[in-house]
């Protein structure tokens, strides 16, 4: 007998993406194509579950013909993740939790019970005021109904909640017999607040007034200049132009959230438990690029260190530089670089936001286009990328490790400071975007050894 | 389910497991990092409460909350840990042809920044997470970024031995590490919190000097005579003529705050090889 | 060095005449420094500007040539036998003369902007090997790093104040190597500094400040590296400083004579000075010690066993004595099929990098932080990626077998064969169809390729070539089918 000894919710922390279609988003991959590897990556549909909406079973694992981002009626199909329940066993693998290893512990999958707690605390952290906490809890269930995500907040209208999507324990089949839980978010509404001692004036840009502006002070609310608690940047919610340059709050919300998914279940007397992590965003809009940093990166950093490891052979580091590279390009496709560099447009000088106006305006550092103005046409950088990136397919080393920021480099305004890569970027700390440390010291690795390779030599080089 | 086994120790392969039926979208991977705040979370927040007893700014070197044994920190900055500074200096030119100087103002004398958490804490938490670390703290409540003393001890700044917390979360059956965040160290709606309210807003303001990959800026580009590019903006209602518009929030031509408030689902399209994905075309043939 | 060139340098070379027949002596004498060692004299056929565009041509063909050994040199650097506790060493190695050529390339590109700022042609050309130079201390030769060829370019950038055993013994063995050395770049660019600094022989009013626009720039050429100030370490490899990229404008005559000063100190440090680490004699010095106390089975081991001066052309067994230096500088054709077409490749790539150059020469920058961009930047980063080729394609050849059927046998080595010609034509309009020549040349060559090896089709490499050159005809015809373009 297999025992069970542990669950485990994968992947630990799964992204949903708002739309108010009802179909979900299509299943697809992203990949590179190997005949094409300079062009974007390709999208192709894949294997698709469909959940009943009566049962909550999943119907069937079609492959659609072609993606559909959106229902064709003007709404975005949601992404709606699931989140699978492994199993580690006692002979030390992990394995996905199944009907069978289930009743192989003498369990069924009406012992799994499942919790979600999601919560939008985007007024609190404006106001500091705890009943301005947007909290969903579905208790523990463990039926396959889709359980909404009833977002409370004590200063809400009476009865008013925050529809933040659904938590629903996908009914395990014959055909699909794994634990799964699925999160549909929200679909994307923007909701209002409104008076309760005074009429408040209807407002298109709303779908509902949920909060009430008389209770709390969200509405009218206006980040204070020189408190150090503020968000950096501070004044990022919607509002209008006050007095004394102050940015006052129309009291809106949305309805993205984060949170935890909990799954219990007894095997032999003990309580097993495990959870994940959800969040709602907007949808990937050019859902064949990837960022250059990714939260996936700060994961990996934080649970590696800094550094490449004993663990990190040549062709790992070589394939993070790649894909690096391929990110950059990726960017860059997306980007009008020749404004973003800060050149004169049209003779109109400082013509958009960029980081020429961040530094100029956070540090007082002269005005001045980071890269040669005459370089920066976007498709010219684009396909300076791409050879890069064909280059570095030869084998070669990826040379441009000597071009990449050090994360303490990041105050560094020189003009030459300011041309490292990634350039023309912010990153987290408000100047140029270094990339995570470990990024760095993967591509350096790479560069350190490529040279004592062989064609074909695909082993693990020393390091 | 997708795979039939995965080593429990391979902590990589678990982070980015891709469940049956989940797109790439809903991956790690594809949410951006380089937060400011971020689309998807605002993943400084992480690092708030990595030294126990105190909070942190997600994004400032600035302490916002603190146990009652530390109440004293709330206000202060933090400069250094262990041997690892948490801020840097701040250099540049202040005319054409200048050399580089620090550059300060009356808001920050010393010239300084603070370097974001997951960079700078990075040895940290991997070198003494569970153990105590010197803490080096300004002295005093310090609402202004503060440079670090050329030398210690200086009365102005005070050491303090905080200990180190873990960021994930530990396994009960075997006592190994685990894949997902730990539970203290982010409740839920705090990886989100610091994001625009509505999102939209990010949307608007925020250029693609953020972001380009998740939220693009320049479309449909196409090759000229002059052997340089023309193309949309992405806000742009309408694809012809083929020429980026400076954003500009009170630009008519492009989309503005309310229409995304209103209908981003049918203001934004979706951008596949750069340009317009067909189907939005398809499902308005008349253009806009 | 060609003749056509040859037949002037009496001017500053004289003892290169001494026995001809005593009408070049008589000329000779004419063109060399007059008794004071101050006033250069003019040399027939010339006017002082003229000789100046000449001197310069010939400065251009040194730099470049320069770079190109150090860039062979680095390219054959690493493979599987390094043994590992050498491997840290190799790559730093390699940093720093890969650091080296960069220098050198910025050497070239100022001294474009010195013929441009005075009105001459530029000049990207130089002599295919084997070939003596006059100026160079030893012949032109493509070698694989070795104690040996290391000692050439110690020599060949040493101070003249340098002296003292060491020195004798690394003499010696680079005369063993090379032949005798005399070197006279110090030579050169003193004449041509002694003409510019004399306003009776180039009035002010022919350094053209106008020309700014065209000619390159450390913000378009330098690429995020060092500029004046002391290099910082480098991220590829701990420990080594980046280069530092020198690219000076040149709009006035003290501009003009900053710039050769500048680029003249940083070949050979102008006295023997230990701490300087930023001359490309000291550095070349640290590696020849490094190298020079291993044991002789291990600095065997630093370098693939590339050939000497691979060449694609078909003159099987040839010997050619080089010019005049004392040693004979041989060719290693490659007769590996397979091989050939990799160094045609190569060839090619490097006539695409200085079409490239040369090309974003004719067109302006922006005159100001904006103003409307042209396809100079194109051009720009154009450049920049056929270095990125070169270097991809060069890692190929390091690996692949000089000749046929001797699959154990040499390695062939980058073959930086010149193109016939690099003039461009007149016309912008025929300049782009000169890029498209080339780019349908090489997929022409990609196509032979996967011809002669099937497995060629897998190549990541090539199959991202080929892609890129697409890419590049796209924009190519764009430029092409410009309405109101001129001809």
């Amino acid at each position: 007998m297999t025992t069970i000894r542990e669950l485990r919710v994968l992947p630990p922390l799964a992204i949903g993406r708002l739309g108010a279609a009802t179909e979900p988003m299509d299943n697809y991959t992203a990949e590179t194509d190997p005949d094409q590897p300079l062009a974007p990556r390709r999208l192709r549909p894949a294997p698709t579950l469909r959940v009943d909406p009566a049962t909550g079973a999943i119907t069937g694992a079609d492959t659609p013909e072609r993606l559909r981002f959106t229902d064709g009626h003007g709404k975005v199909r949601p992404v709606a993740p699931f989140l699978e329940v492994w199993a580690l066993t006692d002979d030390d693998v992990l394995r996905p939790l199944t009907v069978d290893l289930l009743e192989a512990n003498d369990l069924t999958p009406d012992d799994v019970q499942w919790r979600v707690r999601v919560g939008n605390h985007k007024i609190q952290r404006r106001t500091y005021d705890d009943d301005d906490r947007i909290d969903a809890d579905t208790e523990w269930f463990s039926d396959h109904t889709a359980h909404v995500l009833m977002g409370l907040c004590a200063n809400f209208l009476d009865d008013k909640f925050l529809p933040l999507g659904h938590a629903r324990y996908v009914k395990p089949t014959p055909e699909f017999p794994g634990i799964r839980l699925r999160f549909t978010p929200a679909g994307g509404h923007v909701y209002g607040s409104a008076y309760t001692d005074r009429p408040t004036d209807p407002d298109p840009n709303v779908v509902d007034f949920l909060y009430d502006a008389t209770r709390g002070k969200w509405r009218g609310h206006a980040d204070q200049p020189g408190d150090p608690r503020l968000t950096i940047p501070a004044q990022i919610y919607a509002g209008d132009d006050g007095p004394d340059g102050s940015w006052v709050s129309r009291g809106y919300l949305d309805d993205e959230c984060d949170g935890l998914v909990h799954v219990k279940l007894e095997v032999l007397g003990r309580e097993l438990s495990a959870f994940g992590r959800i969040g709602a965003g907007p949808p990937a809009y050019a859902p064949d690029s990837v960022p250059i940093r990714t939260v996936a990166d700060e994961l990996d950093q934080a649970l590696f260190g800094p550094r490449a490891t004993d663990r990190d052979g040549l062709e790992h580091a070589r394939a993070v530089a790649e894909e690096v590279l391929r990110r950059a390009t990726e960017t860059v496709r997306l980007m009008n670089t020749e404004v973003m560099n800060g050149n004169t447009v049209d003779g109109r000088v400082d013509a958009a936001s960029t980081m020429v106006r961040q530094d100029t305006a956070d540090t007082g550092r002269l005005y001045e286009p980071i890269m040669a103005p005459s370089l920066v046409d976007a498709g010219a950088v684009l396909a300076l990328h791409q050879h890069v990136l064909a280059a570095l397919r030869s084998g070669t080393a990826p040379w441009f490790a000597d071009v990449l920021r050090d994360h303490d480099e990041v105050g560094d305004l020189t003009a030459k400071g300011r041309r490292k890569m990634p350039a023309l970027m912010r990153g987290a700390d408000g100047r140029s975007l270094a990339l995570t440390r470990r990024q760095v010291d993967l591509v350096r690795l790479a560069a350190r050894q490529a040279i004592f390779r062989q064609a074909g030599d695909e082993t693990r080089g020393p390091r | 389910m997708s795979d039939d086994r995965i080593d429990p120790l391979n902590l990589t392969a678990q982070l980015n497991h891709t469940a049956a039926g989940n797109p790439p979208s809903t991956l790690p991977e594809s949410a951006i990092s380089n937060a400011y705040p971020g689309l998807e979370f605002d993943i400084r927040t992480i690092w708030r409460r990595l030294l126990v007893g105190i909070e942190l700014h997600e994004a400032d070197n600035y302490v916002v909350d603190a146990q009652p044994e530390h109440q004293g920190l709330i206000g202060r900055r933090l400069i250094s840990v262990g041997d690892h500074d948490v801020i840097g200096p701040v250099v540049g030119p202040t005319r054409p042809g200048a050399g580089s100087a620090p550059l300060t103002s009356a808001g920050n004398p010393d010239g300084v920044m603070m370097l974001e958490w997951s960079n700078s804490l990075a040895d940290v938490l991997a070198d003494h997470v569970g153990r105590t670390v010197p803490c080096l703290f300004t002295a005093d409540a310090a609402p202004n970024p503060v440079g670090k003393p050329a030398q210690l001890p200086d009365p102005r700044f005070q050491v303090v031995e905080l200990e180190v917390r873990p960021l994930f979360a530990r396994s009960a059956a075997t006592g190994e590490r685990l894949a997902v965040i730990a539970e203290d160290v982010a409740g839920p709606g705090e990886l989100t919190s610091g994001l625009c309210s509505p999102w939209q807003n990010d949307y608007r303001e925020c250029a693609c000097y953020y972001w380009a990959a998740s939220r693009p800026d320049y479309v449909n580009v196409e090759d000229t005579g002059a052997g340089t590019t023309t193309g949309n903006h992405w806000f742009a209602k309408d694809r012809e003529p083929r020429e980026y518009v400076l954003d500009n929030r009170d630009d008519s031509r492009l989309v503005s705050y309310d229409d995304l408030f209103r209908d981003w689902q049918g203001e934004l399209r979706f951008i596949v090889g750069g340009d317009d994905a067909p189907e939005h075309l398809e499902a308005d043939p008349e253009g806009r | 060095m060609r003749s056509r060139v040859h037949r002037h340098l009496a001017s500053v070379v004289p003892e290169l005449f001494a026995d001809l027949p005593p009408a070049m002596a008589t000329l000779s004498v004419a063109g060399a420094l007059d008794a004071e060692g101050e006033r250069p004299v003019l040399p027939p056929e010339f006017n002082w500007r003229d000789y100046t565009v000449m001197l310069l041509h010939v400065a251009a063909e040194i730099e470049h040539s320069l770079m190109v050994q150090y860039l062979f040199a680095a390219y054959s650097m690493g493979g599987p036998q390094v043994p590992e506790e050498l491997r840290d060493d190799v790559r730093r190695w390699q940093e720093i003369i890969l650091g080296i050529a960069k220098e050198e390339m910025g050497h070239l590109v100022t001294v474009q902007n010195l013929l441009t700022a005075l009105g001459g042609p530029m000049n990207l050309d130089r002599e295919d090997y084997p070939w003596g130079s006059d100026f160079y201390p030893f012949a032109f030769s493509l070698r694989p790093l070795s104690a040996r060829s290391l000692a050439t370019y110690v020599v060949a950038e040493s101070p003249e104040t340098w002296s003292g055993p060491e020195a004798e013994a690394i003499k010696e063995v680079a005369a063993d190597t090379a032949g005798q050395y005399v070197n006279r770049v110090g030579a050169l660019y003193g004449r041509i500094d002694s003409v510019l600094k004399n306003k009776d022989f180039l009035p002010d009013e022919l350094f053209h400040a106008e020309t700014l626009p065209y000619q390159a720039s450390w913000d378009e050429w330098g690429r995020g590296y060092t500029r004046g100030q002391r290099g910082q370490e480098a991220g590829n490899v701990p420990d080594v400083a980046s280069p530092q990229l020198l690219v000076f404008g040149v709009f006035s005559r003290d501009s003009a004579r900053k710039a050769l000063h500048e680029i003249g100190e940083q070949g050979e440090a102008p006295d023997v000075d230990e701490q300087d680490e930023t001359s490309h004699f000291n550095r070349f010095l640290g590696i020849y010690r490094a190298l020079a106390g291993l044991p002789p089975e291990q600095q065997a081991l630093v370098a693939r066993r590339v050939a000497e001066n691979p060449v694609t052309a078909h003159r099987l067994n040839e010997v050619e004595a080089a010019d005049r230096a004392a040693a004979e500088v041989t060719t290693s054709p490659i007769t590996d099929p397979f091989t050939a077409l990799w160094g045609h490749l190569f060839n090619l790539r490097y006539r695409m990098l200085l079409t490239d150059i040369a090309h974003a020469f004719r067109l302006a920058g922006p005159l100001d932080n904006g103003g409307v961009l042209t396809g100079r930047g194109a051009l720009v980063h154009r450049a920049f990626a056929e270095m990125y080729n070169l270097r991809a394609v060069a890692g190929r050849l390091v690996e692949l077998p000089l000749e046929r059927d001797v699959p154990d046998g040499l390695r062939a080595g980058p073959t930086f064969e010149m193109p016939y010609s690099l003039e461009l034509p007149h016309h912008d309009h025929d300049c782009w169809l000169l890029q498209r020549d080339l780019v349908q040349a090489s997929r022409l060559l990609v196509d032979q390729l996967v011809d002669t090896d099937p497995a060629s089709a897998r190549d990541p490499y090539l199959i991202a070539l080929r892609e890129s050159d697409q890419r590049a005809l796209e924009q190519i015809e764009h430029v092409l089918g410009r309405k109101g373009c001129t001809r």
